[in-house]
């Protein structure tokens, strides 16, 4: 019986040692938490009162700084940095939570892009849930029925079922509507206000960041307008050099370059006097020509509107187009190497093993 | 005079208080969810998803099969999980009864099974939907697969039937992994036994251990759509689990010997085992005082009718194992919680019914001290009358309770629904139970206090003061460990109270309200 209790122990503490550790002692580990509503709540809780810790608020605020710099542009860090520096506690807040809006419509974006995967997409999902949990106190009604769109998606994305038992299909477009109900919902709740510094970058900030929300929303539904994106860059960098071969070319394209504020709407009828004044020749090509200069202000007029320089909106895309297609790496949570995986655990059962085979040399089992 | 045919007589005498015990279990079945696992658990059978906590990590997989089978002829998921328990823990009464007779024979085993079924704790397992009572149960089918493999140490079929019930305990409760030490010691036994060799048929068993438990696995990975689903699944928890602020506020360190006295102390002996029943106590411990004084009376005397005495081998094999389950349970689990040192409990009462009926059988024979040995024996025989009467009575009323008497979360819940005002409630674990509920309310978790006042200090700033805060006594009590000031805004509005055997942490919920500061006006 000695020789048991002995070896026991042995056994005993190895499997100690190798048990999982705490895995469910107190709280339950939860993987539904977003970082950036996370810094949320820190910020929010040191800022408030009457004496609020603007110091721990920057801490906070400068962990996530690079995330929210690579996901939501240099715009949206420029204006939280401008905030936390004049102490702007209210704005400061308030742009936090439409930050927060912006991450949820990125999440969702995500989710649908990559809508196949599903267990990629169903952490999407959780974590746009997390950060609508921490944005629902402020609303002040519509939580019920929001937290209902955010099941009936979960459902809509399906489930492969235990062992096959409660397999269920995927809907893809009952998903996309039910996201789209909550961004619609939520986002009108919580303004965002660009960060006004005393000089003129204010006016390229504000056509930005509607050019930015636009961008994912246009690929989502390509099918209204197909030629609007590939219409304005081009027509946008041909405003400028009036690539247009028809002779009213000088005179329209000033027009087509500053589709100012002064409403497209005086641009149309400027336009057609100008087609039709020009060279008949000339008529043909610079109808259609002129037409699309036409459409594609008309189209960036009511996303950008003093675009006072063209070139701020080009910058702009190009800007948010290669941050998308940097995006998509990023979101994946491919952090391990399966090789060090491998390598680890064979060396754990290696030492393992031989750690048995020396205590049985000794006698000990 | 004719011969009473005594074991027959035993025999279904056992198998009709079993059947009464499942059928009590079915007709009492818990049409509470009372606890966030057992939220968990319910929302598990209608769609099995792991990141939505249904059920919470590990998975338990074939605990939520069997709920999944049993639904096929019961369609409330809580009553087919239930009823998978009940079914689960009379089908333990085999293993039991196997284990039984070496020792003692088999009309006092069919017995041994009531002895240890009708312990109230473990009885009213299987009238709820937790996955300790199919846990439970699978843990005799394993402890008795591996006294049978360790009777022929070189059957490989009896070392695989040993492996695959681990396999399957693995799959309905993870936690239960140190009874492991068990096949450890299987195996350690395998390789003495086959004497010199190369060690293949180790490596070979080993395999196979390994590979019974890869099927639960792979269930789970496969629930998550791919192995790198499940990869991904399992790197944000870890991840989640570090990144949660303000998470590590709740857990409150308590000292070993404070731990070690409350798990043995609180909860094996007096919640588990005793069903916080003052006769009961009474009642086991005049058993045990009887049992010891007759034991030392009868030593030395054998008893040519019962067999040999236990192998210490296998005593010592026991007590490894439970020791093993006690540390894991006094330094890896929750403290509050008596489920979790239920295990230890069926293999001490079999230890306990096998020595007294070994001692009642010995004090039979003659012996110098004839009047006090018989005197005893009677007592003991008395007492386990008493015993199992007093256990029955007090587990159906207990059963009565349960099924009847609504938790303190549920009482909460219909107090919440009559408030006209609209409100907002704060609670830790209860939230969960409200969402089983369809609270129509606003209810959420919060557990720091920074964050609390500037949530209701924007709320108030944006509606005003018509939205009032609720919290539970949970919460404010954890308010109170990170700030002492934190009770002065609170009001106490109602107290709901259930019996704290069903409900550990829960049992006793006071709702406050939080007064601004402009109304907590001067007096």
């Amino acid at each position: 019986m000695i020789r048991w209790l002995r070896s026991g122990l042995v056994a005993l503490a190895l499997l100690l040692g190798i048990a999982p550790a705490q895995a469910l002692a107190y709280s339950y580990g939860d993987a539904n938490t977003e970082d950036v509503a996370e810094t949320f709540k820190l910020i929010e809780a040191s800022l408030n009162g009457a004496s609020p810790d603007w110091e721990a608020a920057a801490n906070a605020y400068k962990v996530r700084r690079s995330e929210i710099k690579s996901h939501f542009g240099d715009a949206v860090a420029a204006t939280l940095d401008g905030n936390l520096e004049q102490k702007d506690a209210k704005l400061l807040v308030a742009n936090y939570k439409a930050v927060l809006v912006m991450n949820l419509e990125r999440r969702f974006s995500y989710a649908q892009k990559g809508f196949d995967d599903y267990a990629a997409t169903k952490i999407l999902l959780a974590k746009a849930k997390a950060t609508f949990d921490v944005l629902s106190p402020y609303l002040s009604s519509g939580t019920a029925e929001i937290n209902k769109a955010f099941d009936e998606a979960l459902d809509a994305l399906g489930n492969p079922g235990l062992f096959g038992v409660g397999k269920k299909a995927s809907d893809p477009e009952l998903f996309k509507a039910k996201v789209e109900f909550i961004h619609g919902k939520v986002k009108p709740s919580f303004p965002y206000k660009a960060y006004v510094k005393p000089a003129d970058k204010d006016t390229v900030k504000e056509t930005e960041k509607p050019e930015q929300q636009e961008q994912p929303k246009a690929s989502a539904q390509p099918s209204p307008s197909p030629d609007a994106k590939p219409a304005e860059p081009s027509a946008s960098q041909e405003a400028q050099p009036a690539s247009e071969s028809a002779s009213p070319s000088p005179s329209a394209s000033p027009e087509a370059s500053s589709p100012s504020s002064e409403a497209s709407q005086e641009a149309e009828p400027s336009d057609t006097p100008e087609a039709s004044a020009s060279a008949e020749a000339a008529q043909a090509e610079a109808s259609p020509a002129s037409a699309s200069p036409e459409e594609s202000p008309a189209a960036s007029e009511p996303e950008a509107e003093p675009s006072a320089s063209a070139s701020a909106s080009v910058e702009a895309e190009a800007a948010a187009l290669p941050a998308d297609a940097e995006h998509a790496p990023m979101e994946r949570i491919d952090r391990t190497n399966t090789t060090v995986t491998i390598v680890v655990i064979a060396g754990v059962a290696l030492l393992i093993g031989g750690a048995l085979w020396l205590m049985r040399k000794k006698g000990l089992i | 005079m004719r011969r009473l045919p005594v074991r027959k007589l035993a025999w279904f005498g056992a198998a009709a208080a079993l059947a009464g015990l499942l059928a009590l279990n079915l007709l009492y079945a818990g049409t509470f969810v009372r606890t966030w696992d057992e939220a968990d658990f319910v929302f598990a059978l209608d769609r099995f998803d792991l990141l939505a906590m249904q059920p919470h990590f590990p998975g338990y997989p074939f605990f939520i099969g069997g709920g999944m089978i049993a639904r096929l002829w019961i369609s409330d998921p809580l009553l087919a999980l239930t009823a998978f328990n009940a079914l689960m823990t009379a089908g333990s009464a085999v293993p039991i009864f196997l284990l039984a007779r070496r020792e003692v024979g088999a009309g006092a085993a069919a017995w041994a099974a009531v002895w240890v079924g009708a312990t109230p704790y473990l009885w009213l397992m299987g009238s709820r939907p937790m996955s300790e009572c199919a846990g439970i149960a699978a843990l005799w089918w394993f402890l008795w697969s591996v006294r049978e493999a360790a009777d022929r140490p070189r059957s490989l079929w009896r070392y695989v039937a040993a492996a695959a019930l681990f396999g399957a305990l693995m799959g309905i409760r993870l936690s239960y992994f140190p009874f492991g030490v068990a096949l450890v010691l299987l195996l350690a036994l395998c390789r003495r036994s086959f004497g010199g060799g190369r060690g293949w048929g180790l490596l070979l068993r080993l395999l196979i251990a390994g590979a019974f438990q890869l099927v639960g696995v792979l269930g789970l990975m496969l629930s998550e759509g791919s192995v790198q689903g499940f990869w991904q699944l399992a790197e944000a928890f870890v991840a989640g689990h570090f990144s949660e602020w303000g998470g590590g506020i709740g857990a409150v360190d308590v000292p070993l010997a404070e731990r070690v006295a409350t798990v043995f102390g609180d909860h094996l002996v007096r919640d588990v085992l005793l069903g916080r029943s003052a006769v009961v106590g009474a009642i086991a411990s005049a058993l045990l005082v009887l049992v010891a004084w007759g034991s030392l009376l009868a030593r030395g005397r054998t008893d040519s009718a019962a067999s040999g005495s236990v192998e210490p081998r296998y005593i010592a094999w026991l007590i490894i194992c439970l020791a093993a389950y006690a540390v894991w349970a006094v330094l890896g689990q929750n403290v509050e919680k008596a489920r979790h040192v239920a295990p230890l409990a069926g293999p001490l009462l079999l230890a306990c019914y096998i020595a007294a009926i070994r001692t009642f059988r010995s004090l039979r024979l003659p012996s110098h001290a004839p009047r006090v040995s018989r005197a005893i024996r009677l007592g003991i025989g008395a007492v386990m009358a008493a015993y199992l009467c007093a256990q029955a009575f007090h587990g159906v009323r207990l059963l009565r309770e349960q099924a009847e008497r609504p938790p303190a979360v549920y009482q909460l819940h219909d107090y919440l629904g009559e408030l006209r005002e609209p409100f907002t409630v704060y609670t830790w674990e209860e939230t969960r139970v409200l969402q089983y509920l369809q609270a129509d309310y606003d209810h959420r978790r919060i557990v720091t206090y920074g964050y609390f006042l500037a949530v209701v200090a924007s709320a108030a700033e944006e509606e005003g003061a018509g939205r009032r805060i609720l919290l539970t006594d949970h919460v404010l009590d954890g308010f109170l460990a990170q700030n002492p000031e934190a009770a002065r805004l609170a009001v106490p509005l109602a107290r709901f109270e259930s019996n704290a055997l069903f409900d550990p942490v829960y049992s006793r919920i006071t709702l406050y309200e939080w007064r601004g500061a402009a109304e907590q006006g001067g007096p």
